[in-house]
C-alpha cells in the first residue's frame, strides 16, 4: 500500500465523508482512515428489511447481549436488536467516568452518519455572537455570512426537507418539499401559533422528498427504518453519498480497520507530516505521510488523537498551546418536555411511517426584551411528534376476550409529545483527559470524562418543561404529563467543543479556517471545533465547516505546489 | 440478496395497496401452532397456565387467531429465559405460582392444575381484570400479586400477539414499504379500522 498521499482524513463519518469528497474532487490523492470495519451502502445493512417477527426476541435484546453495552444501554437509544450492531461494544472499547458520560459511538465506515437523527438546522448570528454577548467561552472567529454559502452548498447536495419560515435566528435553507404534519401535529401547530404566536413547523430533516437527480439515491419511502441503513439512500449518509462521490474521482483510498493514534510533527517545518496507525486486524503499526491532515474522528476521538500527539514542541498534545484541548465539552441536554392526549381525531390516521415530526424554533432570549428570560442564558428548541398509541389502558368491560382482542387490533388514542433540545454553555472545567494507566487492547490510553450539566442547564430545563406543558394545554391537549430525564452529557450524541475555534491562539485551538493555529496543515472539522453549541442539531454545521475548510486546504495545497 | 429482499427493493414502484386479506386466508396462514410444547424456562404447569390465560385474553375469532395459535405462550417463555435478569426470572416464576395457587387451592383441598376446568380461569380473569378500582383497593397482598401478574401477562400477550408474523402481516394493516406519506386520512378507508403493524 502507498505510504504518501496529498491528504489524510481521519474518520469516515459525517464530516470525514465530506472532507473526502471535497479533497478528492479537488484533485488531491486522499487516504481516509477508519478505525472500524467496512460498511458498503445497501450490501452491509443486514437488518434493513427485518420485521419484528423475523427476530427471535422480536427486537428485544437478551441479557447476554446487553452485557456488551453497560454504558450505552443506559440511554435506551441503542437497545434494539435491529440497530445494536452499529454501536460499539463498551467492554471492547472502554472509557472512564469521573462523572457519568453517555458516549454513544459507532466504529465503522460511515460512522454515526448511518444512525444519526437527521434533523438539520442552520446556526445564526444569535449563536455565533452568543459567547461574545454573555462572556461564556470565547468569541467564534466566524459569523453567519462566512458559513451561509456553505450551508447552501451542503443542503443542496444532501437534500434537506423543510419549510422556510423567514426567521433571522433559524435561517432558511435550500429545501426539498416539506414532510406534511399529521392531523394532530397540525392541530398542535395551529394551537401554538394562535395562543403564543410561536412559529411551529415540520422538522427539517436530511431526507430527499423530490425527484431531483442525486446519483445512487432516491426519495424517502416512509419506512422509518433509517437507523438500520437506508437501501434507497433517501436520507444522507457518508455511505450513500459522499464516499461514493469521493470514490468516483479515482483519488480516494479508504482504509478500514485502521486506528489513528498519533499525528507526526516536524518541528523544523512547523508542520504535521503524517499519522501513525494500528491495523486492527494484523496489529501492525504503520505510518502514512501527507501534506494535509483532516481530523474528522468525532469530537472526543479527534481530541484524543491530538492529545496523544506529543512532541518537544507540543508536550501537552499537538496544537495545545492554549491548554484548551479536551476542555469545553458541550452537548445538548434533552428529554425535558411533556406529552398529552387529545379527543376528536379518532377517525383519523396516516399512511406511511414519517421519519420526522414537528419543530418549534427557539423563542427565548432572542436578543429583544419581549423574549428575555433572566433565569438562564441562551435557549432551546423543541422536537416532537403525534402518534396513535397502542391501547395502554382498557375499560373494565373489555378486560379480556374477543371484544378486547378486537380493540387492541385498532389504533389507540393520539398522543402528542414535545421535548426540548437545550444549549449547553462552554465551561472550561467540563473536560476529558487521557488515562495512561488504563490502556485499551491496542495499548492506547483511554479517555476519562469529567463533565456535567450545571446551573444554567438545569434552570433552562425548568422552563423547557413549563413551556411544553403550557403549549400542549393551550393547544387543547389533556392529561398532560411532563418529562424530565437529564441523563448526563453525551446523551444528545452531539458531544462537541474539545478543540474550539477562536480568534486568539492563547485561548483556542483552531483558527477561523479550522486549522490548528500553529500547525496550519492540520484541520479539525468535526464537533471538536465548536466554540458554542447553539440549540440546533449540529451535523449540518459540522458538514458546512468541513467543506469550507477542505476548500481552503485545496487552495493552500495548490498555491504551494505552483 | 434473497428473493424476499429483491422484491422489497422494487418497492419504489409500488402503489398504495393495503388490501385486507380474507378471513379464510388469515387462518390458513396462521397454522403454525404446535400441539405439544415443553417450556424451556417455565414449569409444565406454568406453561399450561399461560396457554389457558392468554387464550381467554386473546381467543380465536372468525377473523383472527388465538394467542396460542401464534405461539404467544412459547414466546413469553423465551422472553423470560433470555431477557430477564435472574432476579426477575425468580420473581416471574413466583408470581405465576401465586396464580396457580389461587386456582388450585380451595380451603382445605388442593386440585392439580391439569384438573382445573377452563371456567375456573374465566372466573379468575373476571375477578381480577374486570375489577373496579374500589375492589382493587380491597385486594389483600396475595390478590394484589395475582392482579399485577395477570395485568403484566396481558400486556406481554398483547405485545407478543401483535408482533407475531401472522398477526403482523395478515391481521393488522401491514406495509413494510409505504412508498409515500399521507398525513391526515380516514382511518376506515385507510386500514379498515385496523392499526398499522409497523
Amino acid at each position: 500500500m502507498k505510504e504518501t498521499y496529498d491528504a489524510i482524513v481521519i474518520g469516515s463519518g459525517i464530516t470525514g465523508g465530506w472532507a473526502a469528497k471535497e479533497l478528492c474532487e479537488g484533485g488531491l490523492k486522499t487516504l481516509v482512515l477508519e478505525r472500524g470495519k467496512m460498511v458498503k451502502h445497501i450490501e452491509d445493512y443486514p437488518t434493513m428489511h427485518i420485521d419484528p417477527w423475523d427476530l427471535e426476541l422480536k427486537g428485544e435484546l437478551s441479557v447476554e447481549e446487553l452485557k456488551k453495552y453497560p454504558k450505552q444501554s443506559r440511554t435506551k437509544y441503542i437497545a434494539k436488536k435491529e440497530n445494536m450492531h452499529w454501536f460499539v461494544n463498551d467492554l471492547e472499547h472502554p472509557y472512564n467516568e469521573k462523572k457519568r458520560f453517555d458516549w454513544t459511538r459507532g466504529y465503522h465506515v460511515g460512522g454515526r452518519s448511518i444512525m444519526w437523527g437527521r434533523q438539520t438546522y442552520r446556526l445564526s448570528d444569535l449563536d455565533f455572537e452568543a459567547n461574545k454577548r454573555d462572556g461564556y467561552g470565547v468569541d467564534w472567529p466566524i459569523r453567519y455570512k462566512d458559513i451561509a454559502p456553505w450551508y447552501s452548498y451542503i443542503e443542496e447536495y444532501i437534500g434537506v426537507s423543510g419549510e422556510p419560515l423567514g426567521l433571522d435566528h433559524l435561517p432558511d435553507g435550500i429545501f426539498e418539499p416539506p414532510m406534511p404534519l399529521n392531523c394532530v401535529e397540525e392541530h398542535f401547530k395551529e394551537g401554538v401559533i394562535e395562543a403564543f404566536g410561536r412559529p411551529t413547523t415540520t422538522g427539517r430533516c436530511a431526507h430527499i422528498t423530490s425527484d431531483k437527480f442525486r446519483e445512487g439515491r432516491t426519495k424517502c419511502q416512509y419506512r422509518n427504518r433509517c437507523i438500520r441503513g437506508c437501501p434507497y439512500g433517501a436520507y444522507f449518509s457518508s455511505n450513500s453519498s459522499t464516499l461514493p462521490a469521493a470514490e468516483r474521482t479515482g483519488n480516494l483510498t479508504l482504509r478500514p480497520h485502521s486506528i489513528t493514534y498519533e499525528i507526526t510533527y516536524d518541528a523544523d517545518k512547523k508542520r504535521a507530516t503524517g499519522v501513525k496507525v494500528i491495523d486492527v486486524v494484523t496489529k501492525e503499526k504503520l505510518e502514512f505521510k501527507a501534506d494535509i491532515i483532516f481530523c474528522c474522528a468525532s469530537a472526543m476521538a479527534s481530541a484524543s488523537i491530538l492529545m496523544q500527539s506529543k512532541s518537544d514542541r507540543f508536550p501537552n498534545g499537538l496544537g495545545n498551546d492554549s491548554g484548551e484541548l479536551g476542555h469545553n465539552i458541550m452537548d445538548h441536554h434533552l428529554a425535558a418536555g411533556a406529552s398529552g392526549k387529545i379527543d376528536g381525531f379518532e377517525d383519523k390516521y396516516y399512511y406511511g411511517r414519517k421519519p420526522n415530526g414537528v419543530y418549534i424554533p427557539r423563542f427565548v432570549n432572542l436578543g429583544d426584551n419581549a423574549s428575555k428570560n433572566t433565569n438562564f442564558l441562551r435557549g432551546y428548541g423543541y422536537q416532537g411528534r403525534a402518534t396513535r398509541d397502542n391501547h395502554s389502558e382498557t375499560i373494565a368491560e373489555l378486560a379480556y376476550g374477543s371484544k378486547f382482542k378486537k380493540k387492541i387490533l385498532e389504533p389507540g388514542g393520539w398522543r402528542m409529545s414535545i421535548g426540548g433540545f437545550g444549549e449547553c454553555l462552554p465551561y472550561h472545567d467540563n473536560k476529558m483527559s487521557l488515562d495512561y494507566d488504563n490502556l485499551d487492547q491496542w495499548g492506547l490510553p483511554t479517555i476519562t470524562f469529567d463533565a456535567e450539566w450545571k446551573e444554567n442547564e438545569y434552570a433552562m430545563r425548568k422552563d423547557m418543561i413549563a413551556q411544553a406543558v403550557d403549549m400542549l394545554e393551550k393547544a387543547g391537549f389533556k392529561d398532560v404529563v411532563s418529562r424530565d430525564e437529564p441523563h448526563a452529557p453525551g446523551i444528545g450524541i452531539h458531544e462537541m467543543g474539545t478543540a474550539r475555534m477562536g480568534r486568539d491562539p492563547k485561548t483556542s485551538v483552531l483558527n477561523k479556517n479550522n486549522q490548528i493555529h500553529t500547525v496550519p496543515n492540520v484541520y479539525v472539522t468535526d464537533g471538536a471545533c465548536m466554540t458554542s453549541s447553539g440549540c440546533q442539531n449540529p451535523s449540518l454545521t459540522y458538514m458546512a465547516l468541513t467543506a469550507r475548510a477542505a476548500n481552503h486546504a485545496i487552495k493552500q495545497f495548490k498555491a504551494e505546489k505552483k | 440478496m434473497n428473493r424476499r429482499d429483491a422484491i422489497k427493493n422494487i418497492g419504489l414502484s409500488l402503489g398504495y395497496a393495503a388490501a385486507a386479506p380474507t378471513a379464510l386466508g388469515i387462518l390458513q396462514s396462521c397454522s403454525t401452532h404446535v400441539t405439544s410444547w415443553t417450556p424451556q424456562f417455565l414449569t409444565t404447569d406454568q406453561g399450561q397456565l399461560i396457554i389457558n390465560l392468554v387464550d381467554l385474553i386473546l381467543p380465536k375469532t372468525t377473523d383472527a387467531p388465538s394467542a396460542s395459535e401464534v405461539n404467544v405462550p412459547e414466546f413469553i417463555d423465551l422472553l423470560a429465559l433470555k431477557t430477564f435478569e435472574p432476579q426477575k426470572q425468580k420473581k416471574f416464576k413466583e408470581q405465576l405460582q401465586t396464580v396457580i395457587e389461587e386456582l388450585t387451592l380451595n380451603k382445605k383441598t388442593t386440585t392439580e392444575l391439569k384438573d382445573i376446568a377452563i371456567e375456573k380461569y374465566d372466573v379468575l380473569l373476571t375477578k381480577y381484570l374486570k375489577s373496579t378500582e374500589a375492589e382493587q383497593k380491597k385486594f389483600n397482598k396475595v390478590e394484589k400479586t395475582v392482579f399485577n401478574t395477570l395485568k403484566d401477562l396481558r400486556y406481554k400477550a398483547v405485545w407478543a400477539y401483535k408482533k407475531s408474523e401472522c398477526v403482523g402481516e395478515n391481521v393488522l394493516a401491514y406495509n413494510p414499504i409505504p412508498g409515500g406519506y399521507k398525513s391526515c386520512i380516514d382511518l376506515n378507508e385507510t386500514t379498515g379500522g385496523k392499526a398499522w403493524s409497523l
